[in-house]
């Protein structure tokens, strides 16, 4: 309705006038307004009525997203009519089958085969698509496409029509959805389990590739006549709206292609995805084959109110929500019949499906058809022999477990054997304590069968007692420990040791480290403060510590073990060795020289007195780890062959041990220059994991991320990109490898190698993120100062120097404190250089020449092998020496930069730093007037830059403009104006770009104009 | 481009002679940001205009364009070009296509939901402050601030010199107005 000015100054003097009046009355006093105002009368009804909900509603709460694209204007707008036998791309229209909020689907027929096979063409509204768009969707095609299942209609085409039109060609499937067709056959709820189990076959296949439905409901899950059952649009969604595995929150919000009555909760809050969100739309569906109804009693049909149920409010059980009676006829059964055979398993199964939490549903579809599967076949759910690695595996183990009776009793099946190895420890001591320690046991064994009494006693609802999680149960018995053992410290010890490890098991690292901390009381008050055991204890404590709070927490705790340890004279327990080597752990980021000489001390302790555990190798690895980060790589070298070789000679070597021995070794190597034998190394272990682990495990992305930047970074930039996107997108896609470490060290790999491909605003955007979480998680380590200076190098080449250079000077400085006077002056080369460019960038080359001073001595020298940084050096020297003047010495020095680098034993690995060195040699060559030598080295180095970088990389662009003067300074003007416009358009797609790159831009173009 | 009215004073004496000159020049600035900023990033949202507006007052206020105390005002006029900005990009939106007026239905029935298109909704309000502002400018202001700029109560307050609980009251009770302006 138009209102006026004056309608407005009117109804809002009767709104301020209403708020004096009470609810009740106000009727009465609407009734009672006069004339003038008798026309607002039905509105102020209105109104006031809804006046309440205002607050709460998000009417006005956000302006729309728009999305904008090249498109606009001429693609096919939301309300165009598409008329039968119109021509869309390769696809002649027949008949329109559907329509949605982002599609119109059409029945087609290519226009270049025979009629008999059609297809059904899913024609997405075009406006909002844009170029990106188009690029994204034929990625995303191939990868659906690659989806071949019996269950899943084939993706068979994609791509966007002349007219700018996208369209989706798929199987063309004539069937009904899911929950109708069980409706219509009136089928039993076995029946619809079985149904429902070919579903989750075809999830299964196509999570197994990392593909996510993302839009799962009835309507996308057909029946054929034939009863075979069809999902439709899978992936579709993101196809149709989400972006690349970096996009911004911006984009994010761009708009959403889901249903929302079947979303899940973190899809709804626009959250990150994962397995278990299609899990949650299942559970979704599931609930509605098995009761007849949604999850949710709504109040009031708005989108909001079912958003925020989803959100907050509690599952009804299955079993409760059997309500009309025609539900019940559709399934074969009586009311309470169809009651009696959800409730129990089937609501549990439906309900964890359907957790808030995604780490707390079946994580994949897999685990809920196993469970369905052990439902119909009468077999207790849950309680398979999956649950013993849930309980030893701590990623898979994140999970919080309903325990239903079968799991408590896997559970009490874990203390008796806890139990019972402990029992055997104590055969073996001495035979004066085995009395003592029988009573022990039994008290423990007391405890424990207590606790689970006093559970199931204090809830008079049986299921609730069942469904008490693990973690309540655990919270119980650590309360309970402490306030009644306090008479038997013993006791209590053992069952703090016990809980420690169950809450460690379970992945609650900050209450097992709670534990432990009890537990180092509990022995303290038992032994006194001077005793082995105390250590022992502190030591454990010190690692839950280190691994929620960082170091600085934890090295105290060593030390005072440490002095525990000296007060008895203890200097050749197990215990004095694992000190050594948690004193080597905790400080290997924060001060590798105090770490590399613990774990020299830890492997002369472990060569010293042998254990029959891996503790040798742990020691070998941080004494190689330690000397890698200080910049010696030869001794890393060794010090890893040496972890192998100890590695070799255990029983059955740990597979994670091997591969971190072996990447470690990998890039020693790397860094020597030896890029064959690295990348053998990379690729046997690879190999190793992925056929162990399985593709999507920790240690297998862990490694293909690092092979990854490794190919980046020797020039086989497509291979490497493929690895470090992929491992990117396996730790977005996959729950149990959201570990903060692997996450940062993913994204870090992905930031460092856009940088070199000249996508700066990516790559800004990840390493910015990256540094800032560093910042907090690890203060004052070298890890952060790699971190920052990475972040300093992409300031720099944006031209934000205030920034660019508060970064380098705070990387250099927390480096210093780091590595103190150990560092080999080669892992401190890549700090100067960063300020030395930087310095070079403002065009402060005197300043440049400083920093350069200590690195000079080593780039004359020269390490083992690789020819990185003595190169980079020179380049940025021969730069700062033709700035001042001094073209004879920069000459000089690049020649021999150049010289190096072509000479080194994998040249074609280095090929953008050769494509650096010709630049700078092609500079100063023409600065010298050499111009015929100049042009070759210039056309190398811009053909080398092509062949590896972003099309609108600056340093490719950098690289044109200095080829174009040459070529200009030969008089070949139209050569020289046509590098320099490829040169513009790549650097014109930088909002911003540091003056390096567009002052030789600049002064070209003045020179070049007629 | 649209033409839209001055700010009014918070002290209600109309438009301040005191505004800074620069104020002119600013307006072609900030429009010429938020018009390559649309070209760049190929979305358009809240966070992108609120984003813009915070952006463009520190990078004025390193040009020295503004001080520090001119940041109240700002942030008003800012909302006012976040405004026009919008609604041009809107008009041309729909420019570019015929009708406009088109309703998206989802073809599933049980949400059965009517989504007007936000373009509809955008210009609506548009067209209802521009009657408001006449009849209670602080309201219209709040709205615009809030809406089109995306600002939270506590900067708005700030703006326009009254209580936070204030800010509340006028943004609950215009969006009660223009509920019934806009259904």
């Amino acid at each position: 309705m138009r209102l006026t000015a004056d309608d407005f100054a009117a109804l809002s003097r009767l709104l301020d006038a209403a708020e004096s009046v009470s609810a009740d009355a106000r009727p009465a006093w609407i009734e009672s307004l006069g004339a003038a105002d008798a026309p607002f009368k039905v509105m102020l009804q209105e109104l006031l009525a809804r006046g309440g909900g205002v607050e709460t509603d998000d009417f006005l709460h956000r302006l729309p997203a728009f999305t904008l694209g090249e498109n606009v204007g001429h693609g096919y707008a939301r309300g165009r009519e598409l008329a039968v036998g119109e021509i869309v791309g390769p696809y002649r229209l027949v008949r329109e089958i559907g329509r949605g909020g982002m599609a119109s689907v059409w029945l087609a027929a290519r226009t270049d085969a025979s009629m008999d096979r059609l297809t059904a063409l899913k024609l997405p509204f075009a406006d909002g698509m844009s170029q990106r768009f188009a690029e994204r969707f034929v990625r995303e095609r191939d990868i659906l496409a690659g989806l071949s299942h019996g269950h899943i209609a084939r993706l068979y085409d994609a791509g966007v029509s002349a007219e700018g039109q996208p369209y989706l060609s798929m199987e063309y499937v004539e069937g009904q959805p899911i929950t109708d067709y069980c409706d219509a056959h009136r089928l039993d709820v076995k029946e619809r389990i079985a149904i429902f189990l070919e579903v989750l076959e075809a999830i299964r296949h196509a999570h197994m590739r990392l593909v996510l439905h993302r839009d799962l409901k009835p309507s996308n899950i057909l029946v054929t006549p034939a009863g075979h059952v069809m999902l439709l649009d899978f992936g579709i969604a993101k196809l149709l709206v989400d972006g690349e595995a970096h996009e911004s929150d911006l984009t994010r919000l761009g708009g959403r292609a889901m249903t929302p009555a079947y979303a899940s909760p973190e899809q709804l809050a626009g959250s990150a995805l994962s397995t278990a969100s299609d899990v949650y739309s299942l559970g979704v569906v599931l609930y509605e084959l098995l009761t007849g109804q949604r999850p949710y009693r709504l109040k009031g049909d708005s989108r909001l109110a079912l958003e925020n149920a989803i959100a907050e409010a509690d599952v009804l059980r299955p079993s409760l929500s059997i309500t009309a009676v025609a539900t019940v006829s559709r399934r074969a059964a009586t009311a309470r019949a169809l009651a009696r055979t959800l409730k129990g398993d089937l609501d549990t199964i439906v309900l964890k499906a359907l957790k808030k939490a995604p780490l707390e549903r079946y994580r994949t579809a897999d685990a809920l058809a196993e469970d369905l599967e052990r439902f119909r076949a009468g077999k207790p759910i849950l309680a398979r022999s999956d649950s013993a690695v849930y309980f030893a595996r701590r990623f898979v183990g994140r999970h919080r477990l309903i325990v239903t009776i079968a799991a408590i009793a896997s559970l009490a099946l874990m203390f008796a054997g806890a139990i019972s190895i402990w029992e055997a420890h104590v055969a073996r001591a001495a035979a004066a304590r085995a009395e003592h320690e029988a009573r022990k046991a039994q008290a423990v064994r007391g405890f424990l069968l207590d606790l689970f009494r006093t559970n199931t006693d204090a809830q008079p609802d049986p299921v609730r007692a069942r469904q008490t999680t693990a973690r309540e149960l655990l919270d119980v018995g650590a309360r309970r420990a402490n306030a009644h053992l306090q008479d038997q410290p013993e006791a209590a010890e053992a069952i703090d040791d016990t809980l420690a490890d169950m809450y460690d098991a379970l992945g609650l690292d900050r209450e097992a480290a709670q534990i432990e901390g009890m537990r180092v009381e509990a022995l303290r008050r038992a032994y006194g403060n001077k005793d082995p055991r105390v250590a022992a204890a502190l030591l454990s404590y010190a690692q839950g510590v280190y691994n929620t709070d960082g170091y600085l927490r934890a090295v105290p705790l060593l030390a005072e073990a440490r002095s525990l340890l000296d007060a008895t004279g203890d200097t050749t327990s197990p215990t004095r060795g694992q000190l050594l080597i948690d004193e080597a752990r905790f400080r290997l980021a924060a001060a590798p020289a105090v770490s590399r000489h613990s774990a020299d001390a830890a492997v002369a302790f472990f060569t010293k007195y042998p254990s029959p555990d891996d503790w040798l190798v742990s020691a070998y690895l941080y004494a190689a780890r330690s000397r890698y980060i200080l910049g010696d790589y030869v001794g890393a070298e060794a010090q890893y062959r040496a972890a192998l070789a100890a590695l070799a000679k255990l029983a059955s070597p740990p597979l994670s041990t091997e591969l971190t021995a072996v990447v470690g070794l990998a890039e020693a190597e790397t860094k020597l220059g030896r890029i064959a034998d690295a990348e053998r190394d990379f690729r046997s272990i690879l190999a190793k994991s992925r056929q162990r682990n399985g593709p999507s495990h920790l240690d297998t992305v862990q490694v293909e991320t690092r092979l990854g930047a490794f190919l980046h970074a020797t020039s086989r930039r497509a291979e490497g990109r493929q690895l470090l996107v992929e491992s990117v997108r396996k730790v977005e896609l996959d729950a149990t490898l959201d570990q903060p470490n692997l996450t940062l060290q993913v994204e870090r790999n992905l930031g460092v190698s856009l940088l070199a491909d000249g996508r700066l605003e990516a790559a800004t955007a990840l390493l910015a993120k990256n540094a800032a979480e560093r910042r907090t998680r690890d203060p004052a380590t070298t890890t952060l100062a790699l971190a920052l200076r990475d972040l300093a190098v992409a300031m720099t080449a944006l031209g934000q120097y205030p920034q660019a250079e508060a970064l380098a000077a705070e990387a250099t400085a927390v480096w210093q404190s780091a590595v103190g006077a150990a560092a080999a002056p080669d892992a401190t080369d890549s700090f100067r250089l960063v300020e030395a460019r930087l310095r070079l960038a403002r065009g402060d080359p005197g300043g440049a020449l400083h920093s350069l001073q200590d690195a000079m001595s080593a780039a004359r020298v020269g390490p083992a092998g690789s020819p990185v940084d003595p190169v980079n050096v020179e380049v940025a020297l021969s730069r700062a020496y033709s700035m001042l003047g001094r073209t004879g010495d920069a000459v000089h020095t690049a020649e021999h930069a150049v010289d190096v680098v072509q000479r080194a034993a994998y040249r074609v690995h280095y090929s953008t730093l050769e494509a650096d060195a010709l630049t700078e040699l092609g500079r100063v060559e023409r600065l010298a007037g050499e111009l015929a030598a100049a042009r070759p080295a210039l056309e190398r180095a811009v053909a080398l830059r092509a062949s590896s970088d972003d099309p609108a990389s600056p340093w490719l662009a950098a690289a044109r403009v200095e080829l174009a003067a040459c070529l200009l300074d030969l008089g070949e003007r139209p050569a020289a104006t046509k590098l320099l416009a490829q040169a513009r358009s790549a650097l014109a797609t930088h909002p911003r770009i540091s003056g390096e790159f567009t002052e030789p831009l600049r002064a070209l173009t003045v020179r070049l104009r007629p | 481009m649209t033409d839209l009215p001055p700010i009014p004073d918070a002290s209600g004496a109309g438009e301040d002679p005191a505004l800074p000159a620069a104020y002119g020049a600013m307006y072609q600035e900030l429009r010429r940001i938020a018009h390559s900023r649309l070209r760049n990033s190929a979305d358009f949202t809240l966070l992108n205009t609120t984003a813009l507006v915070h952006e463009s007052y520190l990078r004025f206020l390193q040009n020295e364009a503004l001080c520090f105390e001119d940041r109240a005002r700002f942030l008003a006029y800012a909302s006012r070009v976040m405004r026009s900005v919008v609604v041009d990009f809107v008009r041309e939106r729909q420019s570019a296509r015929r009708g406009g007026e088109h309703v998206v239905v989802t073809l599933d029935s049980a949400i059965a939901e009517v989504v007007p298109q936000p373009e509809a909704e955008v210009l609506g309000v548009h067209a209802a402050l521009e009657e408001l502002e006449k009849a209670e400018p602080r309201l219209a202001q709040v709205v615009e601030m809030r809406y089109f700029a995306g600002l939270t109560e506590a900067e708005i307050a700030e703006s326009i010199g009254v209580t936070e609980r204030t800010v509340r009251r006028d943004w609950d009770k215009a969006r009660l107005l223009l509920r019934v302006a806009l259904a």
